[in-house]
């Protein structure tokens, strides 16, 4: 609406049909009907017999919902989306290769070793080499 | 404008994305802000609770069929559910003028509370009985104007009727109802 008033007339049928609570006219409406409400005793008293009307209705109380109907509706709403199959083949795919990976480090270096190993390893060398590894250099063990 | 009401800024918008994905948090937030409004609708247009409850199922079972499909910025939520809502409801009033006359209702008994209990539920049910004996289209725009509070256009959209028409209905409506209980007036 683009005029700036509000006749009495209309005012009258907002009020018959929105009722006497102006937050609940169209929007476009509602200031214009504030003021002719402010300045009108008559638009006043149209304005009261809808908010009594109003109130009579607010007396329809509905009951609010059980919380068997509020379980029953989550029940049957869509679970969470279970992992693609796709994904699925992609996590084992990276799982079967970090594996393969692994034995075949582990193997690289048994070989490396197994060649580059000395003949014959005594029992002191094998200790030296234990002790340079784990930091251990045998101070304090009597 | 389209078929269900201005879909921009849909506030219901982020929290159905959420839905769509199957998002546990979301579908419970959305039960808790939609379920009371449709069980009141329901409540309102059927006048009976138990009935309401099987209609506020069947709306959410549409809910979650259509919220991975839903085209977002083409139709508001809560106009689209309303309007499923009071389809269902109008399935059920159909299907009970074709049934022979039901059972009488029930009776209030006096043992369940105190008397201003008693007395608040008298007077709800002299209120809902007086919205039952409007024409079914009155009785609808004033459900979805006063206790639904949808904005004049949103109703209009529901009803599938212009403003004009809704206002009409609105006033014709609230002067019955003026007259019916003038007792409760104050």
């Amino acid at each position: 609406m683009t005029s700036t008033s509000l006749s009495l007339e209309r005012f009258f049928a907002l009020a018959d049909a929105y009722g006497g609570d102006l937050s609940r006219w169209p929007e476009a409406d509602r200031a214009m009907a504030r003021d002719l409400a402010t300045a009108s005793p008559d638009a006043q008293a149209r304005l009261a017999e809808g908010r009594a009307l109003d109130g009579a209705l607010d007396l329809f109380q509905a009951a609010a919902p059980s919380a068997a109907l509020r379980l029953r509706i989550l029940a049957q709403a869509p679970k969470p989306r279970a992992i693609s199959a796709r994904a699925k083949l992609v996590r084992r795919l990276s799982w079967l290769g970090a594996a393969g990976a692994l034995t075949c480090g582990v193997l690289a270096g048994a070989t490396v070793v197994a060649v580059s190993a000395p003949s014959h390893i005594d029992a002191d060398s094998l200790s030296g080499v234990y002790d340079q590894a784990s930091g251990f250099d045998g101070a304090g063990v009597g | 404008m389209n078929t269900w009401g201005k879909a921009r800024d849909d506030p219901d918008d982020a929290l159905l994305r959420q839905v769509a994905a199957g998002d546990q948090a979301a579908i419970q937030a959305l039960v808790a802000r939609k379920l009371p409004r449709i069980c009141a609708l329901a409540t309102r247009t059927l006048g009976d609770a138990t009935e309401a409850e099987d209609v506020a199922q069947e709306a959410f079972l549409r809910v979650w069929r259509y919220a991975p499909k839903w085209r977002f910025g083409a139709a508001k939520f809560d106009t689209w559910l309303h309007r499923v809502t009071l389809n269902l409801c109008y399935d059920r009033l159909r299907k009970r003028r074709e049934r022979p006359a039901a059972e009488p209702p029930e009776q209030i008994d006096p043992a369940l509370g105190a008397d201003v209990e008693l007395e608040m539920m008298q007077t709800s049910n002299q209120v809902q009985a007086a919205l039952a004996e409007l024409p079914a289209r009155q009785r609808d725009a004033i459900v979805l104007h006063h206790y639904q509070e949808l904005s004049n256009i949103d109703a209009a959209v529901v009803l599938g009727v212009s403003v004009d028409a809704l206002e009409s209905l609105l006033a014709r409506g609230r002067r019955a109802l003026r007259a019916r209980l003038q007792g409760l007036q104050s």
